[in-house]
């Protein structure tokens, strides 16, 4: 398996889970992703973003500017208690979902 | 949902600085990538472009988030801004049809805030729903207007529903400071008035407790704010200052602030409060308007059933029973039926003048179809970009409530300046306070949302219908065809409302006319009408229970004011010019009878109980029918000789004569008045005969007059002086003033009118409604013509293409004149025959549920449809002589 793009709802689900271990940035999420999944999954930079303020929107994480290094502000987001319970919904929609597909391949 | 309106407010308001972070954002994302990129081995140029390919562009990356965000509400906005910058761009038909819908919304908003000033405004009380009234009611009569001052005291002491009672009674009452009368609206009340209500002073004090005691040394007054700036110029030093009212002196101890207004009908605000037991000696007699405050924790329901098991002890008398309404279902405590204005009348003002609101959105959405027609390219390459519809709909839909909510805006400048215009033509007596205030914005804004989608509907449909293939490839004229249709149906309700407004102006203008022109029997131009007090003696008022006394005291006072009646008018008789004067008790512009009600001739037993011959009663002095210019048809006019030791004699009007005794001599005949329960029957003769007078208001037959002489029927109290001369009113009412001083130092003239005036605000209603429809009806009638101009005119320049080939193939003027008249007619036929099943409908239904429309005859029903013909004609004809003035050769060389 290469690298491949996800689809959007996957993207969230990615979101969620980075974030449910600790707040972070934009630039943070996407290393650890790559990192986690040892460069299987490649975050498409240009839909990091879109999908960040999306979350935000819809009330499952919140943000903040935050000042870092250098003197640079840098958009902290941090999960809510809504994204928390949305996180755990989809966690076990994707258990299913593979479960499923693995019996079919058997 | 929270969420998403926070980051909208926050989007909306803090546009730059959100703009800015996602910025920063990105910059952030960026060096991390170029110092990881660095640290890879590239070179710092190749590490920055590297990064920016990987983000795949910040512009981009920007726009996408930017879509993220978009809601609901953000396109409704963003539609919002786009239609206002395509109304700026074409400002004449911005300016019409805002103007359009602001005469119509303007015009709407006036007559509910004054609905509203009437009928709903709440008390300007702390809690006011917790306030009742109590009645008395019975199966009979329905709800009597008061309660007896001892059941009131009842309930005050009983204190198990209310946490207070308190009593009110509305009366004019003389007030005279610094040697200046002015009568003035007052309420008499108990002194726990203003704490049952909770409202507090804004100078001085209310009032206490003891001031519910009689006492002769310090009597307690409140006035109003309106009457503390009005009289005595906002006087600093008003509290301790000493007034007359009625005719004992009392000090003025507090002034309520501007807001309260007593608790009366809205349009008579009270300017004096004095307790019932100060102002009066027999108040336990009296009925009074009881006004309670619910206790907490009791609620309506239960204090209704308190007051019903606990009346009962108290009310022996079979029927009657207490009635507990809520203060904000009652908004005239004084008329609980709601017989001075029915709610129905109100809702039917507000519907008719809905009717020019609803032509006005006819009008505009005809305006937008035309213009709708010029813009089919710009839909159809919408659509063909892949717009949906439904969001082509909603954007053209938008496009039309910002117009709406444009015209509400100079719509409520309009109605500001049409509630200017009802205070000016307003009599002084009605002084109505017609704020606009959070109801009626609200009402206001509920017209631009309604108005907008009932005018944009049908061109946002027709938009979003575009048919992309037709308007981008060449337009066929089929097509058009149906587009011209849906533009001629706008107008067919204009035209028909308008025909039902005009009518029924027509028809109430019309019956007021005649009930203006037709007289009332006596003059109402030169008269004036003098209110005059004497002030009672001081004696009179304390004495104590001692009956002889009061009698004997009764007596002299009775005589002092009949001696000081005949030296005044003697006075006037004296003035230059030698006016007629007299003196009468009531005046006869009344309808209904007032008096005993029930007249009795030779042979009919007194015991009657249903009245045969409702009559009205007048004690008047010699002279006053001279005064009145009305004849003495027979017999004669009282004089001197009819005294209190001469025969009983009496006046009869002709309607009256002619009934009780058909076909014969009236004179010498005996009439009496149905006595008091045990008392004998007291005959008169009759000595004359009077021309008949006629109520104001009501519409039937002239009312009949018994008249008595004042000299056999004198009673202590007020008169009014009824003064016709030839000179200049003014300068008579101040020599008649004049008189009254001389002839007894305590006598005053505390308001001082002609009868015009009097006439006037009687009718003033009348006038008022009349006006109102009057101005609907033209305006419609303005609205729809000139949408049936537009639409027509349109039509022809659309059609100038077919009218040119059919003038080159040999049409005459006169086809052509006919072809586009037909169009118009057919379209306003329509409209005129659904006015006319309109109109008979709402005649009927107005006269079955709100008041007896006044019937329409043959003038208003023939004259109002011509002249709407002829309006219509008109505006057909114009542009069908357009048409018919075609040039082929013009018409021909641009195809």
């Amino acid at each position: 398996m290469g690298k491949t793009d996800y689809l959007q709802g996957a993207l969230d689900l990615l979101i969620l889970q980075t974030l449910a271990l600790a707040p972070n940035h934009g630039w943070g999420i996407q290393q650890r992703i790559e990192q986690v999944s040892r460069d299987t999954l490649t975050v498409s930079q240009g839909s990091l973003y879109p999908a960040l303020h999306r979350l935000e929107a819809e009330g499952l994480v919140v943000s903040d500017m935050v000042r870092s290094e250098n003197n640079r502000r840098a958009r902290v987001y941090t999960l809510t208690a809504a994204g928390r319970r949305q996180l755990e919904s989809e966690h076990a929609d994707w258990q299913r979902f593979s479960l499923a597909i693995r019996r079919l391949l058997a | 949902m929270l969420h998403r309106v926070q980051t909208f407010a926050r989007k909306l308001l803090q546009r730059k600085r959100v703009a800015q972070e996602l910025d920063e954002e990105l910059q952030f994302h960026l060096d991390r990538q170029t110092q990881a990129n660095l640290t890879r081995g590239m070179t710092p140029g190749q590490a920055r472009r590297a990064a920016l390919c990987a983000l795949g562009g910040v512009e981009q990356t920007k726009e996408a988030v930017r879509d993220q965000r978009w809601t609901w509400i953000d396109s409704v906005w963003r539609d919002a801004c786009y239609a206002t910058r395509l109304l700026v761009r074409s400002p004449a038909f911005a300016a019409l049809g805002i103007v359009v819908i602001a005469l119509g919304i303007g015009l709407n908003t006036a007559i509910f805030s004054v609905v509203n000033a009437v009928l709903f405004r709440p008390l300007p009380v702390q809690a006011p729903h917790e306030l009742v009234y109590l009645y008395y009611t019975s199966p009979r009569m329905g709800l009597a207007p008061f309660v007896g001052y001892r059941d009131c005291e009842f309930f005050r002491t009983n204190g198990q529903a209310f946490s207070g009672v308190a009593a009110h009674w509305g009366l004019r009452m003389r007030v005279a400071a610094d040697g200046e009368a002015k009568s003035v609206a007052g309420e008499r009340v108990s002194a726990n008035y203003f704490d049952v209500l909770s409202v507090k002073a804004t100078l001085g004090r209310t009032f206490l407790p003891q001031e519910d005691e009689p006492s002769t040394t310090e009597r307690a007054a409140v006035i109003s704010h309106d009457l503390w700036t009005r009289q005595f110029e906002r006087d600093p030093a008003i509290i301790g200052k000493k007034v007359r009212v009625n005719d004992d002196e009392f000090t003025i101890v507090g002034v309520i602030g501007p807001e309260f207004h007593g608790v009366t009908d809205p349009w008579t605000p009270t300017h004096i409060w004095v307790t019932f037991v100060q102002a009066a000696s027999d108040y336990r007699s009296y009925g009074v308007g009881a006004i309670a405050r619910l206790k907490p924790g009791v609620s309506l329901k239960q204090a209704q059933a308190i007051v019903a098991t606990e009346g009962q002890r108290i009310l022996d008398r079979s029927g009657l029973r207490f009635a507990v309404l809520p203060s904000n279902r009652i908004r005239l405590p004084f008329d609980p039926n709601g017989k001075v204005v029915p709610e129905r009348l109100a809702a039917a003002l507000v519907s008719v003048v809905a009717l020019v609101l609803l032509i006005a959105a006819a009008n505009i959405g005809g305006l937008l179809m035309a213009r709708g027609v010029t813009r089919t390219d710009e839909m159809a390459i919408r659509v063909a970009l892949g717009a949906p519809r439904r969001r082509v709909f909603r954007q053209l839909l938008t496009e039309t409530l910002v117009l709406a909510f444009g015209g509400g805006a100079l719509g409520l400048f309009v109605a500001w300046w049409l509630l200017r215009l009802f205070n000016v033509f307003t009599p002084d007596r009605f002084v109505l306070d017609v704020p606009i205030d959070g109801r009626v914005l609200a009402f206001a804004t509920a017209l631009c949302v309604g108005t907008g989608l009932l005018a944009g509907l049908a061109p946002a449909l027709q938009g979003a219908k575009v048919n992309v293939m037709s308007a981008l490839g060449a337009g066929t004229v089929a097509t058009r065809r149906t587009r011209v249709r849906l533009r001629h149906w706008s107008v067919i309700p204009q035209i028909a409302l308008s025909l039902v407004l005009l009518v029924v102006a027509g028809a109430l203008v019309q019956s007021l006319i005649r009930t203006e022109s037709r007289g009332f029997g006596y003059d109402i131009d030169r008269p004036l009408v003098l209110d005059v007090a004497l002030g009672t003696p001081a004696a009179l008022r304390s004495a104590g229970a001692d009956a002889k006394a009061l009698a004997l005291l009764a007596g002299q006072a009775a005589e002092r004011t009949r001696v000081f009646y005949q030296r005044l008018l003697e006075r006037i008789a004296n003035v230059p010019g030698s006016p007629d004067a007299a003196l009468v008790d009531s005046l006869p512009t009344f309808s209904g009878t007032h008096g005993p009600g029930n007249v009795i001739a030779q042979g009919e037993s007194p015991d009657e109980t249903t009245p045969k011959n409702p009559t009205s009663r007048a004690v008047v002095s010699p002279n006053y029918f001279r005064t009145m210019n009305m004849q003495v048809v027979q017999g004669r006019d009282f004089d001197e000789r009819d005294g209190p030791s001469s025969p009983r004699v009496a006046i009869v009007s002709a309607g009256l004569a002619r009934r009780l005794w058909p076909g014969r001599d009236a004179i010498g005949r005996p009439v009496a008045f149905p006595p008091a329960i045990g008392a004998r029957v007291e005959w008169l003769q009759v000595v004359g005969v009077v021309s008949d007078v006629s109520p104001i208001l009501a519409q039937g037959e002239p009312t009949p007059f018994v008249y008595v002489p004042a000299g056999q029927q004198w009673r202590v109290d007020s008169r009014t002086i009824v003064v016709r001369g030839q000179m200049d009113p003014v300068r008579l009412a101040s020599l008649v003033k004049q008189a009254v001083a001389s002839a007894d130092l305590d006598a005053q003239v505390y308001r001082a009118r002609s009868m015009r005036q009097v006439v006037a605000e009687l009718l003033y209603p009348r006038r008022m409604a009349a006006a109102i429809l009057a101005v609907s009806g033209l305006l419609g009638l303005l609205l729809a013509s000139v949408g049936l101009y537009g639409v027509i005119s349109y039509s022809v320049g659309q059609r100038m293409r077919e009218v040119g080939i059919r003038a080159a193939l040999g049409a005459e003027r006169g086809d052509l004149l006919r072809l586009i008249l037909a169009d118009g007619f057919s379209v306003a036929g329509i409209g005129l025959v659904l006015g006319a099943i309109l109109t008979a409908g709402v005649l009927r239904v107005a006269s079955n549920l709100v008041v007896q429309m006044p019937s329409l005859d043959g003038a208003t029903a023939l004259v109002v449809p011509a002249f709407l013909v002829a309006v219509i004609l008109l505006a057909c004809y114009i542009p069908a002589r357009r048409a018919a003035r075609v040039d082929p050769m013009v018409v021909l060389r641009d195809l």
